[in-house]
């Protein structure tokens, strides 16, 4: 019988895959979507899921989020805790691209005012970010000064002038793992990311200014800045360029090398390699990881800023004045130490998310001040032509998914298979014919962007919120996109 | 490079790009693995060989060799920008250290407005990764991360 075949429907919105010690699983598996959702996940985010399972240490269960496909070691959409005594920490738990993640920003304008100037506001933007292969940041830093980037994350942009204070408390973690350590970083992994501070990338990262659709909580809404209708907003999703994935190679390698000879790990997926938490590797890994983190942080902070500087010249206002207020930042690569109550006693784990977002819920010590109240923002990424969504986190997610929910909407098809239905060129002329703006580096990346890629995120949210992992806030629609 | 031969296998990893290669001996499927990495980087006639780049690399595992290749030529092009359209190498055996070496001497140039640009290499994964002798010649499976 197929993996899939053994999951039970628990509700509307969550399956089971029971502990089966035949299989070597020491939990269950929690999977999470509609029947729509369920019946097109490939086979291999439960083969992976399950794999997870086995790795020593494992707490509760391991999950998958509604845009869940297949990835390496760990699906996209997995997530996992391990006990800090007793588990594991896995790079392919939290992606070559450490904290990858996505930032929102208000603003007060309204698309009356952007339209007119959308062609402008792209093409300056375009001009201003890099994105794509083979671009230089627009900060040149030395290695001592890259090492506080990667040590300090958003801090050091603020210090630097990057940003406004207020930032810092508006991004998980203050926007710094405080573990990093740069020597555990290596040559290799500086090299490739001291040129790249500001840098977009390419692929499915992107700066995009949305318009808000829909709003479904006003009260929490105006909490986070979401006023009205029409509001123009601004998302980027980016991560931590070479520094973070060659950071991830080096460690997958290195646990690799040594998990079955020296303790005694089996390899099920090679992209699954891990290391004892309390081991020397595993240490050095989560100071690694957090480095890349930081850096992934930090250059979302300086795209932010060089975003304002771009509203500022085209309108002609200062960004204080258009209220340019960053709502928040949250990664959806990441592993995090975080606090839980299991079966009565608080234990302290490492919660893995690998394309999932932290969902926390109000009253959780993490989130800002500002959103105590009502819970932290999560912000979902659509495709380039479906749009992306605002949502904030529950306290349902805080008891069942080690606070976690998916991270946007997944793809459906190959990259090859998206270019060879449509060409990058023809995309962008029937985008803007309804009415979006897009500057691309690559008309081939334009085409592998295409929405009919991806996977419906209206059913993903509808699954995320009939879950309770993350309750929906505003529905965002794109207006004008740059990407690698 | 005519001989040269590499397969996108389009629905295994389909966010990111798996290869099959082939090749009569394994330097083929050193430079099919060097091809398949590039075009899936850039265009490749947009590139002028105006710089030679010499990678000198060892180790025990042949396997291991050809995966620190790619890593390598990923690696140059975050930290030195370089992208490369041609590739001259050789993989030969030294039997006293039983350990394989690679000298490759890679033509290419920076990255400037002039290349044209695809999709961003973020890393060679361990996915589906081996290369094999077979009967009539040799194999190999790669997976980029994209």
């Amino acid at each position: 019988m197929l993996l899939k075949e053994k999951a039970i429907r628990i509700n509307e919105f969550m399956y089971e895959i029971p502990q089966d010690s035949d299989l070597g699983m020491q939990a269950p598996v929690r999977v999470y979507g509609n029947s729509a959702i369920f019946n097109k996940l490939d086979k291999g985010v439960f083969q992976q899921i399950t794999n997870v399972t086995k790795l020593p240490g494992l707490v509760d269960h391991a999950m998958t989020m509604p845009d869940a496909h297949w990835g390496y070691g760990f699906p996209i959409g997995g997530v996992a805790a391990f006990d800090i005594e007793e588990g594991v920490i896995s790079p392919g738990g939290i992606g070559f691209d450490i904290n990858c993640g996505m930032r929102l920003i208000t603003t007060n304008l309204t698309v009356d005012e952007v339209k007119p100037k959308i062609r402008p506001l792209v093409n300056t933007l375009y001009e201003d970010i890099p994105t794509g292969i083979g671009k230089k940041g627009p900060i040149k830093i030395s290695m001592n000064e890259f090492q506080n980037v990667a040590e300090t994350g958003s801090e050091w942009c603020i210090e630097n002038g990057y940003g406004w204070d207020e930032d810092i408390e508006r991004q998980e973690n203050n926007g710094r793992l405080v573990e990093a350590d740069f020597s555990s970083v290596s040559d290799k992994a500086k090299s490739r990311g001291i040129r790249q501070l500001g840098t977009l990338g390419s692929g499915n990262h992107y700066c995009e200014i949305q318009t808000v659709n829909q709003i479904f909580d006003s009260d929490v809404a105006k909490v986070m800045g979401i006023e009205n209708k029409d509001q123009i907003v601004v998302m980027v999703h980016c991560g931590s360029r070479g520094f973070g994935h060659q950071i991830a190679s080096d460690y997958l390698r290195e646990f690799l090398d040594k998990m079955e000879t020296k303790w005694k790990i089996p390899i099920y997926e090679k992209e699954l390699s891990a290391a004892p938490i309390n081991s020397k590797e595993g240490e050095n890994y989560m100071k690694a990881m957090s480095c890349a983190a930081n850096m992934g942080f930090a250059n979302r902070q300086v795209i932010m800023s060089h975003v304002r500087k771009v509203f500022e010249r085209i309108f002609d206002r200062s960004s204080e004045e258009m209220e340019m207020h960053l709502v928040y930042d949250v990664a959806h690569n990441i592993a995090k130490r975080e606090e839980y109550e299991i079966e009565g006693q608080k234990k302290e784990v490492i919660v893995h998310r690998k394309g999932a977002t932290r969902s926390f819920g109000p009253n959780s010590n993490e989130i800002p001040s500002i959103y105590s109240k009502v819970g932290q923002p999560v912000i979902l990424g659509g495709s380039m032509e479906t749009g992306s969504y605002l949502l904030v986190g529950t306290d349902t997610a805080m008891k069942q998914s080690f606070g976690s929910t998916a991270h946007g909407s997944g793809r459906a098809m190959s990259r090859s298979k998206a270019k060879r239905k449509i060409q990058g060129n023809v995309l962008r002329s029937q985008m803007e014919a309804k009415g979006i703006y897009v500057r691309a580096a690559s008309m081939a990346g334009l085409a592998e962007e295409a929405g009919f890629a991806y996977k419906n995120i209206n059913d993903v949210v509808d699954s995320i919120h009939g879950a309770d992992l993350s309750r929906k806030v505003a529905q965002l629609l794109p207006l004008g996109n740059i990407k690698g | 490079m005519n001989t040269l031969k590499y397969r996108l296998l389009e629905d295994i990893a389909i966010a990111d790009a798996c290869y099959e290669l082939h090749g009569s001996n394994v330097e083929e499927i050193f430079q099919a693995g060097f091809l398949a990495l590039m075009e899936t980087s850039v265009e490749l006639n947009t590139v002028k060989e105006v710089l030679i780049k010499n990678v000198l690399l060892q180790h025990k595992d042949l396997e291991r060799l050809f995966y620190e290749f790619l890593e390598e030529l990923i690696y140059l092009k975050d930290a030195e920008l370089l992208i490369f359209k041609n590739c001259k190498l050789s993989v030969t055996k030294d039997d006293i250290t039983d350990t394989f070496k690679l000298d490759a001497i890679l033509s290419g140039q920076e990255f400037n407005k002039s290349v044209s640009t695809l999709t961003d290499v973020k890393a060679i994964t361990y996915y589906q990764f081996y290369i094999k002798q077979i009967d009539d010649g040799w194999e190999s499976r790669i997976t980029f991360d994209l």
